[in-house]
């Protein structure tokens, strides 16, 4: 009568049965950075959902089947109602983690967070001290969060330090690693820099990590964070279409929704439409859902295609504005891991 | 001492396609019940119950022979304890 499943085991039903299990809450714009490598990074202040909206919609997600959220943003802490839809959330029994740059938040946010059955807490650093201050633009930011995440743990938060790594940043990983694992948070380092296509501001493309960079990364991810590297990781995708849309969706503070957290390309909104006619009846979405499996042509003909990690197309529709058309830069990496640094 | 159980409040779970999927959130493990241990859930969902009273239900709802549906609860009562799932009480 009972069976215990793994999270993919069940995915994979859920996805059969077109159940958005997982949703992704971009729960507002604001934000008190600037981070030169932020993809959602955006100009459109205002205009967001209200409490109303999000106590209704948390409703919605739960009628259609939805488990676990993210919310995110900007940074979610900056919404006037932040702790009044976790506290919904919560109620309407919602596993949910939160993504945040910390520099908003205080040690009663951590307890509350705690109190309310937080899953997981993400705080962003991205170098040891003047380095992190620096790349956020915010002097006294290392400290404050450096401290935030030592009384999430003591308060028994599972804590993940999400690091950025950019040529400017890179020395700081090492030191990171072990200040997280010393206090016993989780390191998650990632070099995945994504290009804007829909904008000119993509000068921070310069500080990415060098071939050799990308390598050294690889070669101390495990000792960093006691998992298998980027170029190690399983991944039975491709290159095929994705399953976007059908187990997932995102919505962003102005009611868009999108069929995974990566794609920019809404396919409906919920301010004058319910969730459910949107998941289930948008067209958009479900000419996306239909070309689950279909084949990707451009990369099946690369000869890096056995190696490549980068088989995510709302990734390449985020770099490119294309589904069918990966970004350079990521074939950059593939090549990075294969020595081919003339790539 | 008759005990009374209740679902954990620590668990996100739904109903999905008439079976009920739970996640131990701490944990992040993954369960779920088929249409028979679903029934049995639900009756759980508003206030703790009894064994006897969940038992009575079932004979209520399935044809099933006291002795089948009695062990079978216990079995799962059980299992949903050990698994931290519901929580046993005194009445």
């Amino acid at each position: 009568m009972i069976q215990e499943k793994n999270l993919d085991t069940l995915l994979d039903r859920l996805e059969s049965l077109c159940v958005p299990i997982l949703g992704h809450i971009y729960l507002t714009d604001r934000c008190q950075f600037s981070c030169p490598h932020c993809y959602r990074a955006s100009k459109l202040i205002g205009d967001e959902l209200t409490l109303y909206d999000w106590l209704r919609l948390l409703e919605e997600f739960k009628t259609e089947g939805c488990m676990d959220l993210t919310f995110s943003g900007g940074e979610p802490l900056l919404h006037p109602d932040w702790r009044k839809i976790i506290m919904e959330a919560n109620k309407l029994k919602f596993s949910y983690e939160i993504m945040t740059n910390g520099f908003a938040m205080t040690e009663a946010d951590a307890e509350f967070l705690t109190q309310n059955n937080c899953r997981e807490l993400h705080i962003s650093m991205h170098g040891w001290g003047e380095t992190h201050d620096k790349f956020v633009g915010a002097a006294g930011s290392f400290t404050h969060c450096k401290l935030l995440a030592e009384y999430a743990v003591k308060l028994g938060l599972k804590t993940v330090i999400k690091m950025s790594l950019m040529h400017s940043n890179f020395h700081d990983a090492s030191l990171l690693a072990k200040w997280s694992r010393d206090i016993g948070t989780i390191f998650g380092p990632s070099y995945y820099i994504i290009p804007r296509f829909n904008s000119n501001e993509n000068e921070f493309l310069e500080d990415r990590l060098t071939p050799k960079e990308i390598r050294q990364c690889e070669h101390d991810y495990s000792e960093w964070t006691g998992r298998p590297s980027f170029s190690n990781c399983h991944d039975e995708n491709g290159p095929y279409f994705c399953n976007m849309g059908w187990n997932r969706f995102a919505i962003d503070a102005h009611g868009q929704i999108y069929p995974c957290s990566q794609v920019k390309e809404p396919v409906g909104e919920v301010k004058t439409k319910s969730f459910r006619e949107v998941w289930r009846y948008s067209e958009r979405m479900n000419e996306l859902r239909r070309r689950k499996n279909e084949k990707i042509d451009l990369c099946s003909n690369c000869e890096m295609e056995a190696s490549c990690k980068f088989r995510c197309m709302g990734l390449f529709h985020l770099s490119t504005g294309k589904y069918e058309e990966p970004s350079p830069l990521h074939c950059e990496i593939t090549a990075a891991w294969l020595g081919l640094d003339n790539f | 001492m008759t005990s009374l159980y209740s679902i954990n409040p620590d668990l996100a779970w739904r109903v999905i396609d008439n079976e009920v999927v739970i996640l131990k959130i701490k944990t992040t493990t993954y369960y779920s019940l088929d249409p028979i241990g679903t029934f049995i859930w639900k009756r759980m969902e508003k206030t703790p119950k009894t064994r006897e009273e969940i038992l009575k239900s079932i004979l209520e709802e399935f044809e099933v022979e006291n002795t089948t549906a009695s062990n079978d609860l216990d079995e799962l009562i059980a299992d949903l304890v050990r698994e931290e799932l519901i929580l046993e009480s005194a009445a």
